[in-house]
């Protein structure tokens, strides 16, 4: 953990330095820039020779960290880095200070440039680090005026600029070192404040964020293992629930003697009902957990025409003794589809299922597919009882069973649940439109070839 | 009448099976196990062999069912599959798309429908 933080710092760092060396080829041509300047428009004489050279200096010490950055291993960095911006700090000091030197000293208002570098290396560097280098530069600078005053170093006046020999005047020179030793200090004190707080909270997001990942990880795992405990207590109730209908069923069938008692027959098709409910309730469990934990789809080439047929057959039984008009319209131009088969016939069954189930006698059943670009939209549609309009909003979620029908039918409540899954997983949304005593539309659009 | 070897590690399938089967008057004997099954079969020499898949293992009834149809004289009986998992699985079984790889001459979904499965039965001993 400590050494990831580390880890952080020392991208965040390196990030900067590339920074920093991008903008010193700025002050380079700012350096030979102003130089012509000064020389040719306004007539000042400097030692150009000498404040070429120093940029040509820095310049090649700026190459030199490019490179040396460029070709650093990733990762394998941490307390390098931290050296480096020191290096490239002083280097930075050094040169500049030898620039003023030689272009008048305490005459230069250039110096004032130092306040700059002071904000950079005090984004870069920790707190301490920043203010040794203010002190450095202070004590620097306030050195070189001193030794041009005592005449240690020799002083280079700018001719043409200021020609009245200020180096020489005690005051001014206490004054100046004061107002710049303490730019210098305040610069570094607000900068490094600014800086710290940055660095801190970037270390708390980076913490939060690992603090989330770790904590969705384990929701997800504990989803699984709801899945997995689903699918083992739907099993193992499914096997007892199957011997359970069968002996029924022989019962029922009169193959152990016949039920000739009325009372005892009806009591025999109430459990009978009960039993097909725990049944029906069992398998869209299982089916729920199997489709969720579902890693893969088994996508396949598919017509669709067959996908909606199989469906249909498969749950005429519903339809009972029901009178319902049913009618299959499928867009003769839609190509094979590509999808999971046994997902598809599934979700056709139950929205057809439904329409059977919810729609009383005389009335009428659409199954409609039509294509529009790469996209297949599937209607069932139906004029049934409808869905009221405060259980719309809910339809789709697991276990929910729309007011109007808790009471009067049977149903789990995850069958509509399942599909919307279904279509989610091959990219698709699905929607409805129901009016409450006229019928409902069930409308899901989805890409016709779904990749693998 | 036929003789029915039925085989299963439900003791309760294996008693409505039996109950439905007997009452036509048909011999039936039991194996709660795939390996015994497949010893009774070969002692026995039933006219009809009802195997379930999952008993002692996922497969058990698969593996039974392909050495059964390899042994030189069992291999003529026919065998009818007791299945529950097309929906846990995801695929279903079906005697036209499955014969290929699964040597058995139907399917029976649990829970047993008496009148299915005597139709089954019957069409099967026909047939032999």
């Amino acid at each position: 953990m400590k050494q990831e933080t580390d880890l952080n710092e020392e991208r965040f760092i390196l990030e900067r330095l590339k920074w920093l060396i991008f903008i010193r080829w700025f002050t380079v041509l700012f350096i030979v820039a102003a130089t012509l300047t000064a020389i040719n428009i306004f007539n000042v004489a400097l030692l150009s020779l000498h404040i070429y050279l120093v940029a040509l200096f820095i310049a090649a010490y700026n190459a030199g960290f490019k490179l040396y950055i460029q070709y650093l291993p990733e990762g394998n960095h941490p307390t390098g880095i931290k050296r480096l911006a020191v290096v490239q700090g002083m280097l930075d000091i050094i040169s500049l200070t030898i620039l003023i030197h030689f272009t008048g000293g305490i005459e230069n208002p250039f110096i004032f440039y130092f306040i700059f570098h002071t904000i950079l290396t005090g984004m870069l560097l920790p707190g301490k680090g920043s203010y040794i280098q203010a002190g450095i530069i202070s004590s620097m600078v306030a050195g070189l005026f001193i030794s041009e005053y005592l005449g240690v170093m020799q002083h280079h006046p700018i001719k043409g600029f200021l020609d009245i020999g200020i180096y020489k005047n005690p005051t001014y020179i206490v004054a100046i070192t004061f107002v710049f030793t303490s730019t210098i200090f305040i610069a570094t004190f607000f900068t490094v404040s600014v800086a710290e707080k940055v660095k801190r909270r970037e270390k708390e997001l980076a913490e939060n964020r690992k603090e989330l990942q770790e904590a969705n990880l384990k929701l997800l795992e504990k989803d699984r293992l709801k899945d997995e405990y689903v699918t083992m207590v739907s099993h193992d109730l499914k096997t007892p629930l199957a011997s359970i209908q069968s002996l029924i069923e022989v019962l029922m069938g009169g193959f152990a003697g016949q039920v000739v008692d009325e009372k005892i027959k009806e009591i025999l098709q109430r459990i009978q009902r009960k039993i097909e409910f725990l049944h029906h309730y069992t398998k869209d469990l299982l089916d729920l957990s199997r489709i969720r934990s579902a890693k893969q789809l088994n996508i396949e080439e598919l017509d669709i025409k067959e996908v909606i047929d199989t469906a249909v057959e498969i749950v005429l039984p519903k339809k009972e003794e029901k009178d319902l008009e049913v009618s299959i319209e499928i867009d003769d131009k839609l190509p094979h589809i590509k999808a999971d088969k046994e997902l598809m016939i599934y979700v056709f069954m139950n929205l057809i299922a439904n329409a059977f189930k919810y729609t009383a006698s005389g009335g009428k059943v659409w199954i409609k597919v039509s294509q529009t670009g790469g996209l297949m939209t599937a209607e069932v549609k139906d004029t049934g009882i409808g869905i009221p309009p405060g259980d719309i909003p809910h339809i789709f979620e697991e276990f929910y069973r729309a007011s109007n029908v808790v009471k009067t039918t049977k149903g789990t409540g995850l069958g509509l649940s399942l599909v919307r899954h279904i279509i989610e997983r091959h990219s698709g949304t699905i929607s409805i439109e129901s009016e409450q005593g006229k019928g409902s539309a069930f409308r899901f659009t989805m890409p016709i070839r779904m990749e693998d | 009448m036929s003789k029915i070897l039925i085989i299963d590690d439900d003791v309760d399938i294996v008693e409505a099976i039996k109950i439905v089967l007997e009452s036509k008057g048909h011999k039936t004997i039991t194996a709660y196990e795939g390996e015994e099954g497949y010893k009774k079969a070969g002692a026995e020499r039933p006219d009809l062999i009802i195997l379930d898949v999952v008993m002692k293992t996922k497969d058990q009834g698969f593996q039974i069912s392909y050495k059964l149809k390899n042994h030189p004289e069992l291999s003529k009986i026919p065998i009818l599959m007791l299945t529950s998992i097309g929906r846990e699985t995801g695929f279903r079984f079906n005697k036209e798309t499955d014969e290929d790889y699964l040597p058995v001459d139907d399917f029976v979904e649990k829970p047993i429908k008496p009148n299915e499965l005597l139709s089954k039965v019957n069409k099967l001993l026909q047939h032999k």
